[in-house]
């Protein structure tokens, strides 16, 4: 599903921020990403998100080769990647509700049907994760956690094939980072691959999943992830 | 579609705000020239119009010896190029020369001229001068006046005018449609942080292009309608005072209800135009990115 060769990247032409990367995901894996700050955890994420792009090694993601995909294909494999940013990113001028629904109204056609269809997955969702009360609340209005909230249920609001996840949890407190542990959990059970970078050790001990440790640009071989990683060798 | 908010803030940048009133300037400003470009188109089909009229005069006569109108006529009829030939009748021609008798007329049987008015065929006019003297073999000094053939002021301003006029509504046009462009450029620059959220999100190229779209549209469409609305108020205040002013005395200044029509048509195209520079401004500039 999502496999990376000797990957390298760098921002513009400067050095290169992620060395030597080698990893393969598989459907319904769900892996934690740790590392001190400045690590290249969120430069993994953005690589993984096609936000940028390898300046060297081999990247395929959906069994497609990531360097052979033109401007389309690329936004057609982005509507299947589900994100969360570590500043959760919502557009300030929507409400709460609109920015969760944007991922469907990217992917979906423009029209009444369609738009009901929405109202009622967003709906449910918002309900699920306590946010029924701030539908029609823009995003300045709200605090740390709920933006944080708001940014989780947009990720996963389109059932992504891969969801990544930086810090989904900082914000929040402990009753709903464990519902939205549990969100990804269902997520996952899907299908979904989930790939959650965070500092939290709590959060990590709590949740038996591999565990990828990022120092310094490069991705170390943890004992619960060296089989996925020596697949990728 | 127009009323869902759109994905992008447009609305709260300069840009966004501005673009409406440039939409409704524009076409103010493309309907008043090329408003006033047609009403002189108008007055000067009226003079062309005009050149096909002519008119017989025959001198005035004292009662006996009146001039064989019949005569004067059925010639006319008979010449090749001439449509029509109607005697002005004498009520209509008395009251023509009210203004300069006066009441002096009452009561006393002044000689008047004859007039005939005549129609000429466009197409196949007769040599005038020719059929000058065939119609003084039947009436001792008839002449022909061809009023037409006075090129006045108005005419030739009439001509400078729809020049100019057309010129200008074409320049107003391709001028605001190029600051439409600019101003979309600069929008897409100023919301470049949530445009590149979108595309991360998956938001195809046409996707983002929709929404400038949609920006354009729902700000444009009351915008031009009230420019659109504010340029026939003015176009039909120049017309008014062109008529008071008398500015071209021997023609009726005036646009028919199909050049109206034209107008309305003229403002929506400009609407459809606004709206492609919008999108393929959008569409270039995104595709100029990496993706």
């Amino acid at each position: 599903m999502l496999r990376l060769e000797s990957v390298a990247m760098s921002y513009g032409n400067g050095r290169d921020v992620l060395h030597d990367i080698n990893l393969t995901l598989h459907p319904g894996e769900f892996v934690f990403v740790m590392g001190p700050s400045a690590s290249g955890k969120t430069s993994l994420l953005r690589l993984m998100g096609l936000i940028q792009r390898p300046s060297r090694g081999r990247f395929s993601l959906f069994n497609r080769d990531v360097a052979d995909l033109g401007a389309t294909e690329i936004s057609g494999l982005r509507r299947r990647i589900g994100m969360v940013f570590q500043d959760g990113r919502l557009l300030e001028h929507l409400s709460a509700f609109d920015n969760i629904a944007l991922p469907l109204r990217i992917n979906g056609a423009r029209n009444e049907a369609h738009d009901e269809q929405i109202g009622g997955v967003v709906a449910e969702m918002m309900g699920w994760l306590e946010l029924a009360e701030l539908t029609a609340v823009e995003p300045r209005h709200l605090s740390m956690g709920q933006r944080q909230l708001v940014a989780v249920a947009r990720a996963v609001i389109a059932r992504p094939g891969l969801l990544l996840c930086d810090e989904p949890t900082a914000h929040v407190d402990d009753k709903l980072a464990r519902r939205v542990m549990h969100l990804l959990a269902q997520l996952c059970k899907l299908g979904s691959t989930v790939v959650l970078s965070t500092h939290d050790d709590d959060l990590v001990d709590r949740y038996p999943h591999p565990i990828l440790r990022m120092s310094r640009g490069r991705l170390s071989r943890p004992a619960a992830a060296a089989a996925t990683m020596a697949a990728a060798d | 579609m127009l009323r869902r908010r759109l994905d992008l803030p447009l609305e709260q940048t300069a840009p966004g705000r501005f673009l409406p009133w440039l939409i409704g300037g524009m076409i103010y400003g493309t309907v008043v020239m090329l408003g006033v470009a047609m009403t002189a188109d108008r007055a000067m089909r009226a003079y062309d119009q005009r050149a096909q009229l002519v008119t017989v005069t025959l001198p005035m006569t004292d009662g006996d010896g009146a001039p064989d109108i019949e005569a004067i006529v059925e010639a006319l009829h008979n010449t090749p190029g001439v449509l029509a030939a109607t005697p002005v009748p004498g009520d209509e021609l008395r009251a023509l020369m009210a203004p300069w008798l006066g009441e002096a007329r009452g009561g006393v049987d002044l000689p008047l001229p004859r007039l005939i008015d005549v129609t000429l065929d466009p197409l196949a006019a007769p040599d005038l001068p020719a059929l000058e003297n065939r119609l003084r073999e039947l009436v001792s000094g008839a002449t022909i006046g061809v009023e037409a053939a006075t090129v006045d002021h108005a005419e030739r301003l009439a001509a400078l005018v729809r020049g100019w006029a057309g010129a200008a509504g074409i320049a107003v046009l391709l001028a605001a449609l190029l600051g439409i462009g600019a101003t979309t450029r600069l929008s897409l620059r100023l919301n470049a942080d949530s445009v590149e959220l979108l595309r991360w999100m998956g938001a195809s190229n046409r996707y983002l292009a929709d929404q400038f779209e949609r920006h354009a549209l729902s700000g444009g469409l009351p915008a031009g309608a009230g420019g659109f609305g504010f340029a026939i108020v003015t176009v039909g205040a120049l017309l008014y005072t062109s008529r008071s002013m008398e500015i071209a005395a021997q023609i009726e200044i005036d646009l028919r209800p199909f050049d109206w029509l034209l107008l309305a048509c003229l403002a929506a195209t400009s609407l459809v135009l606004v709206v492609a520079v919008v999108r393929i401004t959008t569409l270039r500039q995104l595709q100029n990115r990496p993706a």
